[in-house]
């Protein structure tokens, strides 16, 4: 049995006294950024960690990564050494930051004769984490959009059940970029107020930053009453920028992962939906679930707290939901006013009493990449 | 001149929106004037990443900003009209 | 074990220009794809190779990995973003914030399983391919598509201070797959991987077991002394000679596996270094005879 030993994440909505505020009682931190839209300033909303000021530096990411991998051994009073055979992995949308920053650097044409002879490439930041923790163990960094560190979770926990790895330390990792803003608000993918999954005026996300790790392991070497269960991902090839709006690729995969985990729709006692308020992730997910589910589970969207980040959602969501049901919840699904007339239930509307059960988490991302993946607390 | 009455716009435009949306078998003289681009009736079978990319075209090319592509595909449908909403008069 | 059920090689030396593979696509599967550059482009050619004659199950796995990915787009984009002052074109942006090289393989070939885009600062292939075959092994997939494609940038000298090789080294671009599943039967050659790395003292212990005539592949990253002193210590093994066939790229080993399966019976030992740590592949092809 895969265990889930818990984990640390910084993302907009503070520590963790300060999150648990938020999602009991919905009450968020939403800044603004100025978006370069051809040549033309636009402000969008967007949920940042905090307001140091951020360049594509390879040392800032390195030294979120850092703290959130600390703050999880402190808070596990682990050291790094007694994580004897550890795998690390990495999901993020934007692994070429380590790429971003030589070039943003030429900016002449000495650039080739200053620019040191050092390899760059996706797995950089991993490798230079690696090297400052002294892990030796197994890793990969996991580029597969929006689904990056939902993946790498999946794939940590198939390492642990091969006996490959006794620890799995999975980081999710999406820091402001300002490609990344641009490219999406050039393809007009972005709300110009507020992200309102399901909701039937939903008018695209919003964007947030996150950085998170959870430890992963299994029952006989560490137990906790969290377990991963199981999951599925696929890819639907039906489009390179959205999942088939008639929920059959969606529906495919949920269906899948439940078989998977060995449990059927009736024991799913939550669905973290992905939940962009993308007009066609929302209904492609809802129709999906309706699909699977003869009565829908409660269900809840997390991208109005955090904002979507991308790559970093798969970790950074799952601790979300570990925190809350730790606390005895389920937070609201919040900003759904209206629901959409197409969509036959409302997602959670106000907070939920749960402290144990199996939840079900879904991501989707460009690409085609689909997962789903389902957790479970056992009652103390 | 009216743009729709600029043949050379025009074809510029056909130009344009075959290279940005990479329809390499087709030729400016396939595209007519007068036919919804984003419809069947093209035979262009565009999408909504090519109508973004058609806005990129525009403003790169012909200096002209277009914030909304659902506004865009609603609004500027004919290879006239969008020779029109470039140049008027 | 896990079992290798066909395999295919794309592997250039381009001669100071961006080879057009566009035209080498659509000679070799008569497809043209929209919204695919250079680096997509090569994947599907490999992919091609290796797959497209199989009647391959739909769930077949896609883990595709490389050296640097799509770094042209990436560069044209930067260009654009800092110097140009523009945006980046949609079809670039999605294609640089997602594994779409995957998507377009699947779509190629039929596909819509688990499609994955791997990265390893030291071992790209061997950690995909770790994956690959735990994942086999523990019959959570069935079959799995494992490639490693590399693109040539034509801008070499920035490309070897980028990859951290020396100025003489030439830059060469594959697209190198292998199909792999966990049963045995039409199978063309066994496949092993030593799941961790290895110190200099337990590789020449591994080595001391292996049996004669296995031919023994050095990446590019051993020094000749090395190589040298590596196969006085083996003398039952032969050296499996490659290296005038193609020039440098990250997933090389990968193109490794596929010559010799190609070219060669027999048992060969696959050996990489990075700092002092080696990683250990296995294949074989004779024991099906």
């Amino acid at each position: 049995m895969i265990t889930i030993l818990g984990g640390e994440l910084l993302c907009a909505l503070g520590d963790v006294s300060e999150r648990f505020d938020a999602l009991r009682t919905g009450k968020l931190k939403l800044g603004t950024i100025n978006v370069n839209v051809g040549g033309a300033k636009v402000t969008y909303p967007y949920y940042r960690i905090d307001e140091t000021p951020r360049k594509s530096d390879p040392l800032i990411v390195d030294s979120y990564l850092d703290r959130v991998v600390n703050g999880l051994l402190e808070k596990l009073k682990l050291k790094p050494a007694s994580l004897t055979n550890v795998g690390v992995f990495l999901g993020s949308s934007s692994i070429d930051y380590s790429l971003a920053w030589p070039i943003e650097e030429d900016v002449d044409d000495d650039f080739v004769a200053r620019c040191k002879r050092e390899r760059v490439g996706g797995g950089k930041y991993l490798e230079s984490l690696m090297q400052r923790f002294g892990f030796t163990g197994p890793s990969l960094t996991f580029n597969t959009a929006c689904t990056s560190s939902a993946n790498a979770l999946m794939s940590a926990a198939s390492m642990l059940a091969g006996y490959i790895i006794d620890y799995a330390l999975v980081l999710g990792l999406e820091l402001y970029s300002p490609t990344t803003l641009e490219g999406f608000a050039m393809m007009q993918l972005l709300s110009p107020e507020a992200i309102r999954p399901f909701d039937k005026n939903r008018n695209g996300i919003v964007l947030g930053e996150a950085v998170s790790a959870v430890l992963l392991s299994r029952e006989e070497i560490m137990a906790s009453p969290w377990r991963y269960l199981g999951g599925k991902s696929s890819c639907e090839t039906y489009s390179v920028t959205s999942a088939d709006p008639n929920g059959a690729g969606v529906a495919q995969v949920m269906r899948e992962a439940l078989e998977g985990a060995g449990i059927s729709p009736e024991a799913i006692i939550s669905v973290k939906a992905h939940g962009t308020a993308s007009k066609l992730n929302d209904q492609a997910e809802m129709r999906g679930m309706e699909q699977v589910f003869t009565t829908l589970p409660s269900y809840l969207s997390l991208k109005p707290y955090i904002g979507h980040t991308l790559g970093g959602c798969g970790v950074a969501e799952l601790l979300l939901i570990m925190e809350s049901v730790d606390a005895g919840f389920i937070p609201a699904s919040l900003n759904c006013e209206i629901l959409d007339s197409e969509f036959s239930q409302a997602p959670i509307c106000n907070l939920m009493s749960v402290t144990s059960g199996r939840f079900m988490l879904n991501y989707f991302g460009f690409g085609g990449n689909n997962t789903s993946f389902i957790i479970e607390k056992t009652a103390s | 001149m009216k743009g729709s009455l600029d043949e050379a716009l025009k074809r510029r435009l056909k130009i344009m929106i075959i290279e940005e949306c990479e329809k390499e078998e087709v030729t400016p003289d396939d595209v007519a004037d007068d036919v919804q681009l984003f419809s069947d009736a093209s035979g262009l079978e565009l999408d909504s990443l090519d109508a973004l990319q058609i806005i990129m075209g525009l403003q790169i090319q012909f200096g002209i900003r277009l914030e909304d592509s659902k506004a865009f595909r609603r609004h500027v449908t004919t290879i006239n009209e969008l020779a029109d909403f470039i140049q008027p008069h | 074990m896990i079992y290798i059920h066909a395999g295919g090689i794309h592997n250039s030396i381009p001669d100071n220009q961006l080879p057009d593979l566009k035209s080498e696509l659509k000679a070799l599967s008569g497809k043209v794809y929209r919204r695919i550059d250079h680096f997509i482009q090569l994947a599907i050619i490999g992919a091609h190779k290796a797959a497209a004659e199989l009647e391959l199950a739909p769930q077949t796995a896609i883990y595709m990995t490389s050296g640097q990915g799509d770094i042209m787009v990436f560069d044209r984009v930067r260009r654009q973003r800092y110097f140009q002052k523009m945006l980046s074109k949609p079809v670039d942006f999605v294609n640089l914030s997602s594994n779409s090289a995957g998507f377009y393989v699947a779509t190629h070939l039929g596909l819509n399983g688990k499609n994955l885009f791997l990265l390893h600062h030291h071992f790209p292939v061997q950690m995909t391919l770790l994956a690959a075959q735990n994942e086999l092994n523990l019959g959570q997939q069935k079959a799995i598509l494992v490639g490693g494609v590399d693109e040539w940038i034509p801008k070499p000298e920035l490309a070897k201070k980028l990859l951290g090789v020396d100025e003489v080294t030439i830059l060469g671009e594959g697209s190198n797959w292998l199909l792999l599943k966990a049963e045995a039967e039409a199978a063309l050659a066994t496949f092993a991987l030593e799941p961790g790395t290895l110190n200099k003292i337990e590789l020449q212990r591994l080595l001391l077991s292996v049996e004669a005539g296995t031919f023994l592949a050095f990446s590019s990253r051993f020094s000749a002394a090395e190589v040298a002193e590596i196969m006085v210590m083996n003398k039952g093994c032969k050296r499996y000679h490659y290296e005038a066939s193609c020039a440098y790229y990250e997933t090389l080993p990968l193109y490794v596996l596929n010559r010799f399966l190609h070219q060669e019976q027999g048992k060969l030992i696959h050996l990489d270094v990075s700092k002092g740590r080696y990683m250990v592949m296995r294949v074989g092809n004779n024991v099906f005879l």
